[in-house]
């Protein structure tokens, strides 16, 4: 009985360890995987919930890996589940973006996605 | 690691919060005119109970500032013994859960200053205890602020399902504890035992009630989290819920239990002593089970909600 109680904790305590991310992207401009004909002046991307600005981050690299982004993440005024961050002219290419948001509730998700800029 | 201990500080300070609650509603409304007895063992409960209360508070506090220092790596990425003073600030002035966690602080040292008062006088005491209840309340329903609740989508039935959840299941689940002590010291006192039928009475009412308001809270939560059987059947938080509902469906069975067949003997027997102790000893079992529903309640704190996946 003890075993079973014990291993019934260790399977609910270490079960959740993968999944401690609430706040999924939505959507996202430009959008995932997808190809823009000039350079965006931005990239935005909507989570599913709403985000704590302090600890969110958006990245966007170029194919050589360098950070092409303004860095100012900010949160969008009417919307509090939708990141921006500003972008110069951008030459065409492969572009990686990469973002780490804590939910409202707390609990941390990252993830990337890339688009391309065709002239 | 992170996610155990977080496990863990979330169902300890929520514990501590609902038997907080629980203990001050027990004295406040289960007690009731009973409070007026004022016999020696009755101020002997009165001392146990607010020894309790105490406990709790120190239990709280402890948790609260576990709680805030896992929040502050889970948030900033930092590993857990780095210790950065900025990321400390920044989770406490500049997010939801560090201004939740302000008035929480507030809070519990508000309620350690009145419980160190302890005044001699009945009426004062009274005051204090009323004072110390109704900031529970408060704690317990600020913790709907940095729940799933805090990011559903309808507002404000998210917050208000969830915050009557936490108050219905603290003022019984809560009571349990306390209770226990009750029947404890009513086995051994003629002037507690002749007040014993009167407070089952009020707390099988009391807990009547709250076990109502949790369906209703369960299924506007479990609606605006879940959504559909099929989530609730297919996902690890459905999975979790189920496995809560089973524990609760027990818990109600027990509480039940106590209230038709127990209760309904004590009304016609002399000599209750064996039979406040089988009370005393389901009123045990129940706290158990609520220990395994507060570890549920944990991990689906942690676990993203079926309907967002």
């Amino acid at each position: 009985m003890k075993r079973t109680v014990v291993s019934l904790l260790l399977i609910i305590l270490t079960g959740t360890g993968g999944v401690e991310a609430h706040a999924f992207l939505k959507d996202s401009e430009p959008p995932v995987g997808g190809t823009v004909q000039t350079s965006p002046n931005e990239v935005r991307i909507r989570f599913t919930e709403n985000i704590e600005p302090a600890f969110s981050s958006i990245q966007v690299f170029d194919a050589s890996g360098k950070e092409v982004d303004k860095r100012d993440v900010h949160l969008d005024r009417s919307d509090r589940a939708l990141l921006h961050v500003s972008l110069p002219r951008l030459a065409a290419g492969i572009y990686k973006v990469v973002w780490r948001v804590v939910s409202i509730d707390t609990h941390v998700t990252n993830g990337n996605f890339t688009f391309r800029v065709t002239r | 690691m992170l996610i155990p201990l977080l496990i863990i500080a979330r169902a300890v300070h929520i514990g501590t919060s609902m038997l907080l609650a629980g203990t001050c509603t027990f004295e406040v409304i289960t007690l009731g005119p009973a409070r007026r007895a004022g016999s020696d063992d009755f101020r002997e409960l009165q001392r146990r109970l607010l020894r309790l209360v105490r406990w709790s508070l120190v239990a709280a506090l402890l948790s609260a500032l576990f709680w805030f220092w896992l929040e502050v790596a889970n948030m900033s990425g930092l590993p857990m013994r780095a210790f950065s003073v900025a990321a400390w600030e920044t989770v406490l002035f500049e997010t939801n859960f560090g201004r939740v966690w302000q008035l929480r602080l507030g809070l519990i040292a508000l309620a350690f200053a009145l419980v160190a008062i302890s005044p001699a006088r009945v009426q004062a005491r009274q005051a204090l205890i009323m004072a110390v209840f109704l900031i529970s309340i408060l704690l317990l329903v600020s913790l709907a602020w940095v729940s799933h609740a805090a990011a559903a989508s309808v507002q404000p039935l998210g917050l208000l399902g969830d915050a009557l959840h936490l108050c219905a299941a603290s003022v019984w689940i809560g009571g349990l504890l306390p209770l226990a002590i009750f029947l404890t010291r009513a086995r051994a006192s003629l002037s507690l035992g002749e007040q014993t039928l009167p407070v089952l009475q009020r707390f099988s009412t009391l807990s009547l009630t709250c076990v109502g308001v949790l369906i209703a809270s369960g299924i506007s939560n479990s609606w605006l989290l879940v959504g559909s059987i099929h989530a609730l059947l297919t996902t690890r938080y459905g999975w979790l819920l189920v496995a809560k509902l089973a524990t609760f469906g027990i818990l109600v069975c027990l509480g039940a239990r106590n209230q038709f067949v127990i209760k309904t003997r004590l009304t016609g027997v002399s000599d209750t002593a064996d039979l406040l102790a089988q009370l005393r000893r389901n009123v045990v079992g129940e706290t158990c089970l609520a220990l395994a529903v507060l570890t549920i309640v944990a991990c689906l704190g942690v676990t993203p909600p079926a309907r967002g996946l």
